[in-house]
């Protein structure tokens, strides 16, 4: 019997452990109440690779937008079918990584706008023109982000991409 | 005098014993589930715990992979793996199985080596919403990201360090959403009354 055969009902019930198998499997003795900790050492290395990994992001994003780019252009031309769905998925995969890769190594702004085109294609289907329009007006905005090299949020120039996906959504949604 | 010295080394003896300082966490037997559909996240936190001195890590691109992983392992009773995995990694938003499928398949497992595996989500979205719903699930610990060693470091410790009981309940199982045990003054205004079980596992 495992545990999941017991009916509760109206029973709360509680599973405690005996021991703490994680902290001795650890190597730290169970009968030590203090939290232990992952040496800083290794927690820098593990940084140090982010660094490194942001120093080639940019050739990463470049090729990212570039296939978002070519996908869009694709699914533009295609009936609605399995085959555009399929694209269309990987859209929203691509503005995820794109989403990820760009707030690990500070890209606010491109993750910002990834971040809004990968929400905007979760809750649509991009059936209308309305709908592509705005998801032109997100490929846009990255792409000007990438170019231009803006990072930061409050830059003008980011406001004004900001604001231009901003009107495209509110005109169009 | 010699009856002095006795007691002290027994006082020392315990002292050592009981000490209270904090010890580095060694992970080399720890294997963790690393479920991640994107390739560039997945190779980079994989290193990162490869760094922390994690012994095994299993990568999965996303829940279905996993749950296969999981289902193959379990009905092996001789399995590899299924014993070993300490800590069950995973993003949240994937194609081919979200974090949230796997969390449920994982908490509604009938065996318990599986459901009261502890779970980690990674996930990009920041909403309150999203936490509860994860807390909800049995999620023992959500992670935001962008990922940093720091962030990954006190997720593990955190659940190395005081693993929550269990609660199960008619609509909830997974780790006690309370994490501090804080005194209550106000009206009881739960509807049912309520049995409380302890059960050691």
């Amino acid at each position: 019997m495992t545990s999941k055969d017991r009916k509760p009902g109206n029973t709360v019930e509680i599973f405690v452990q005996k021991y703490n198998l994680l902290k001795n499997k650890a190597g730290v003795r169970t009968n030590i109440k203090d939290p232990g900790f992952i040496e800083d050492k290794k927690i820098e290395a593990a940084d140090e690779l982010i660094t490194q990994l942001c120093e080639k992001s940019k050739e990463k994003l470049e090729e990212q937008i570039g296939m978002l780019v070519v996908l869009w252009k694709d699914i533009q031309e295609m009936p609605d079918n399995a085959a555009r769905k399929e694209k269309t998925q990987k859209i929203f995969t691509i503005a995820h990584e794109i989403k990820d890769i760009s707030a690990l190594c500070n890209y606010n702004l491109i993750a910002h706008f990834a971040e809004s085109l990968r929400d905007y294609i979760d809750e649509t289907t991009i059936n209308l023109k309305n709908q592509r329009i705005i998801i032109q007006a997100h490929i846009d905005a990255l792409n000007t982000t990438f170019k231009t090299g803006v990072s930061d949020e409050n830059d003008p120039v980011a406001e004004e991409l900001k604001s231009k996906v901003k009107i495209a959504i509110q005109k169009y949604h | 005098m010699i009856l002095e010295s006795f007691t002290c080394i027994r006082t020392k003896i315990l002292a050592a014993l009981f000490q209270s300082n904090p010890e580095p966490y060694d992970l080399n037997n720890f294997t963790i589930l690393l479920v991640e559909d994107s390739s560039y996240m997945q190779n980079l936190t994989s290193e990162m715990l490869k760094l922390f001195g994690v012994g095994d890590i299993l990568r999965c691109d996303n829940a279905k992979e996993a749950i296969d992983l999981l289902t193959i392992t379990h009905a092996r009773k001789s399995s590899r793996h299924i014993d070993k995995i300490d800590i069950v990694l995973t993003d949240w938003l994937m194609p081919n199985g979200s974090g949230e499928y796997l969390v449920k398949w994982i908490r509604g497992h009938e065996s318990d080596v599986v459901r009261f595996m502890p779970i980690i989500v990674i996930s990009g979205y920041t909403t309150e919403k999203l936490t509860f719903k994860t807390r909800s699930l049995g999620v023992n610990e959500i992670l935001v990201k962008p990922v940093s060693g720091k962030l990954i470091a006190s997720r593990i410790c955190s659940i190395i360090d005081a693993p929550r009981p269990f609660v199960q309940t008619k609509t909830f199982f997974g780790p006690d959403r309370r994490r501090r045990d804080l005194p209550y003054s106000g009206e009881n205004r739960r509807s049912q009354k309520q049995q409380i079980v302890r059960l050691e596992i």
